[in-house]
């Protein structure tokens, strides 16, 4: 016969209804007064409903638990309850597998730290914070990269390089030397048209009929072939001007006489008169704002008819269309 | 924690507070003592198989205060046995009246009643309310209790402990509490959603 003073076999049995009737007579007197009888009770009844929960019990235990705790409405509510919490527990469990090591003797300060970092929720909120950074710092670099492109860009614009890369120095040095024969070029050029200007001020309705040559490259003199045209008179005749390209003529100045210098600057295109696109360049301004010339490749005027339209910059950097001029090339 | 008449007593308040007096001096500990006594009565009655163990122990506790005042002159020590005493006889006459109600049982019983979706699904508002009412620690501790099965439950335990710094005894005792409340809680809440 077991112990009628409670020990955890007896409480058990007694649960379970095997204890006989004097004996569950007296751990039930002794559950009203012994508060740690009590207390003991109420966890086996805790272990048990968790054994039958978890399918841990006997065959026979598990009999008499239902028989013991089933058909009693609230100690079924019980289990049903614990069934719950636990089905609970199963589902939103963290998937973070525990430690299994063996339990430290003693907390080190660095045991401390390491197990706050073990936690999901930090360990979470750090790989956030990580992700975060690397994405911040990759936005950034590239922002970064951006803006020193920019820069670049803008200094390019700005001034030549200081320090211009091996490579291109050959480079700069033959568009020197070009620069340099097409200033000698433009100077001599200049001269004449000075000289021409003069004519064609004192005969200027007549003189804009007739493109003034310069030498050509057959005489060995220069590369370069300029004429002048004025603004729409020759379509007001029915005339276009006619223009013979020496053979040798690198590049062809064209002066475009200005009825008005409004601007500061100007932009001249370049186009067949069917509409095709041949040159879109910047006109330099001279002659007092006079005229406007125009530079183009020789090699780019095929015999046909030509129409350049040229506009005036204003100062909000904006083209605005002030004339065209017609020529016909002839080779 | 109740310090008035229960439902369906027909004692009057004066008798009431007899019986309180009687229990303890200090109406406070008389009522922490009554209450302590019923939820005891409740538990006995419950382990014997009663499907209405609080109407019995309701009836026991009544019994004892209609002969408080003979108690009063010659009862002496605990009140507990007492009561114990009145609630074996009210059990042996509740065997006799309600036989039905105790079942036959053969020795290996199928599973239990099957559930009714409608009670789970109430079930789980309970649940998810008597755990929303819980202070978080106590919430997470009483699930993370329950997040291992078979052996790894043990060590699970003792490193649930370990965290705490406390036994695991003292642990297994602190969930006892912890679902008792849960408990408490899951059988007033589908009281109310029954009702």
């Amino acid at each position: 016969m077991s112990s009628h003073r409670g020990n955890g076999g007896s409480i058990r049995r007694y649960l379970l209804g095997e204890l006989p009737e004097e004996e569950r007579e007296l751990v039930e007197q002794r559950l009203m007064s012994d508060d740690d009888l009590y207390q003991r009770l109420l966890l086996a009844e805790d272990d048990l409903i968790d054994e039958y929960v978890s399918g841990a019990l006997s065959e026979q235990d598990r009999a008499k638990f239902s028989r013991r705790f089933l058909h009693v409405p609230e100690l079924r509510q019980d289990v049903r309850s614990v069934t719950a919490l636990r089905n609970y527990a199963l589902k939103t469990a963290p998937k973070v597998t525990t430690e299994r090591s063996p339990a430290p003797t003693s907390f080190s300060l660095f045991d401390r730290v390491r197990k706050i970092f073990m936690r999901p929720v930090v360990g979470f909120a750090l790989a956030a914070a990580l992700l975060a950074a690397v994405g911040l710092a990759v936005l950034l670099a590239a922002q970064n990269s951006q803006l020193r492109k920019q820069v670049e860009q803008l200094h390019a614009r700005q001034s030549p390089p200081s320090v211009p890369q091996p490579e291109q120095r050959d480079e700069l040095a033959a568009e020197r030397l070009h620069n340099e024969q097409l200033s000698e070029e433009l100077q001599r050029q200049k001269e004449l048209l000075a000289e021409e200007s003069r004519k064609l001020q004192q005969a200027q309705g007549q003189q804009m009929q007739t493109p003034t040559p310069v030498p050509n490259s057959r005489s060995g003199v220069s590369s370069v072939f300029a004429f002048a045209l004025g603004a729409g008179a020759v379509r007001e005749s029915g005339e276009l001007k006619r223009v013979s390209v020496p053979r040798g003529a690198r590049e062809v100045n064209v002066r475009l006489d200005l009825a008005a210098n409004d601007y500061r600057s100007y932009r001249a295109v370049l186009q067949t008169v069917e509409g095709r696109e041949v040159l879109s360049s910047r006109g330099r301004r001279g002659g007092g704002g006079t005229f406007v010339q125009l530079n183009i490749p020789a090699r780019l005027l095929m015999p046909g008819d030509y129409r350049i339209r040229l506009s005036g910059v204003n100062p909000s950097g904006e083209a605005e269309e002030i004339d065209s001029y017609y020529f016909r090339v002839l080779k | 924690m109740s310090s008035g008449p229960r439902k369906g007593w027909d004692l009057t308040q004066e008798a009431f507070d007899e019986l309180l007096a009687w229990l303890n001096p200090e109406r406070e500990q008389a009522a922490k003592k009554y209450e302590d006594v019923r939820t005891r009565l409740i538990r006995i009655f419950m382990h014997r198989g009663c499907t209405t163990a609080e109407d019995l122990a309701d009836k026991t506790i009544n019994q004892v205060a209609r002969k408080v005042h003979e108690l009063k002159t010659y009862y002496e020590g605990d009140p507990a046995p007492y009561f114990y005493g009145v609630a074996r006889n009210i059990h042996s006459e509740y065997f006799r009246s309600r036989p039905e109600e105790v079942p036959v049982i053969p020795e290996v019983l199928s599973a239990p009643p099957a559930e009714e979706p409608e009670e789970s699904e109430r079930e789980h508002n309970c649940m998810e309310r008597c755990l929303g009412e819980m202070a978080p620690p106590d919430c997470e501790l009483l699930l993370d209790y329950y997040r291992e099965d078979g052996g790894a439950k043990i060590e699970h335990h003792k490193e649930l402990a370990r965290r705490r710094g406390i036994t695991s005894n003292a642990l297994r005792i602190y969930v006892c509490r912890l679902r008792a409340r849960f408990k408490k809680c899951m059988r007033e809440c589908l009281e109310a959603e029954a009702a």
